[in-house]
């Protein structure tokens, strides 16, 4: 699994039937800065992710990826390989918080 | 299995309730320069610093910080739930007492 | 299956019943010009290998699996064979 920014929600009317109602959100990986290791920087790179959950834009989320992504009731039958399965409340690293949607 | 340094913790206020109750540990990956740099001290705290890019693990061994874990990954990651089907693509299913770590001869 | 270099071992406690009873040991993975590829991972060994020896192993998590006896274990690497000379 991987942290990850909402960054926006996609909107595509042509597409596969069986992905018909299904939300789609834009998100943007972070990752421990590795040369500081007290922040989250984003990882550079952007992907389609299915949110059973109603993550809203701006949140962190936490993303599953690959086969994985289909081990859920609500996205078993879908051509999915990346989706929401939590919304992040806080990340330590290193006993140190370095997210907090309190801050 | 890869070998990681657990580092951080990740808590969640919403999780799918397939997920829940389980606990989310941030780790770092363990290259063979990382393991050889902690010099036959590799199985106590903090004595490994993982380099890979970082991930989230689900933990299944109460890993504390500092600790070494042997995580799996994708598909596999979510067997040892069966026949409950749990999304995650890593699992740390072993938490590691002791490691030695030699050059390649 | 990649060529590897058993380069230590491991000992744990606290495990997946799947791993009780194998001995793990440390591999490095290895291209057969002998430079690594990727991270060091850990196998189950069944046939008596250990540090120093240039191994064959196979990510076969199926096969792990029925190694080790155990149908959800999260094992994935097994040692299969030890390289001559």
């Amino acid at each position: 699994m991987f942290l990850a920014r909402v960054t926006g929600a996609v909107v595509a009317t042509q597409k596969a039937e069986t992905m018909t109602g299904q939300k789609l959100l834009v998100v943007e990986p972070v990752r421990v800065d590795p040369h500081d290791r007290g922040r989250l920087v984003s990882a550079g790179r952007t992907f389609i992710a299915v949110d059973p959950l109603g993550a809203g834009i701006g949140q962190m989320v936490l993303i599953v990826q690959g086969s994985s992504a289909r081990l859920m009731p609500e996205t078993e039958k879908l051509p999915v390989d990346t989706a929401v399965i939590g919304i992040v409340d806080s990340v330590q690293v290193d006993n140190r918080e370095v997210f907090s949607v309190r801050s | 299995m890869k070998i990681g340094e657990v580092f951080g913790r990740v808590t969640l206020s919403r999780v799918h309730p397939t997920l829940a109750g389980i606990r989310w540990i941030v780790v770092s990956p363990c290259s063979l320069k990382a393991l050889l740099a902690a010099d036959g001290r590799a199985g106590e705290p903090c004595a490994v610093r993982g380099d890979g890019e970082d991930l989230v693990v689900a933990d299944a061994v109460g890993a504390g910080h500092g600790q070494l874990v042997g995580y799996s990954e994708g598909g596999e990651a979510a067997m040892p739930y069966m026949p409950r089907k749990v999304p995650v693509d890593a699992h740390a299913g072993i938490l590691l007492d002791n490691l030695t770590c030699h050059e390649i001869t | 299956m990649q060529f590897g270099a058993v380069v230590g071992h491991a000992t744990a406690t606290v495990k997946h019943k799947g791993f009780v009873g194998s001995k793990l040991l440390v591999v490095q993975p290895l291209r057969d010009t002998g430079e690594t590829d990727g991270d060091p991972i850990l196998a189950i060994d069944r046939i008596g290998s250990g540090p120093g020896m240039k191994v064959i192993i196979s990510s076969d998590g199926k096969a792990a699996r029925q190694a080790v006896g155990s149908k959800d274990s999260p094992v994935r690497w097994l040692v299969v064979g030890v390289v001559d000379g």
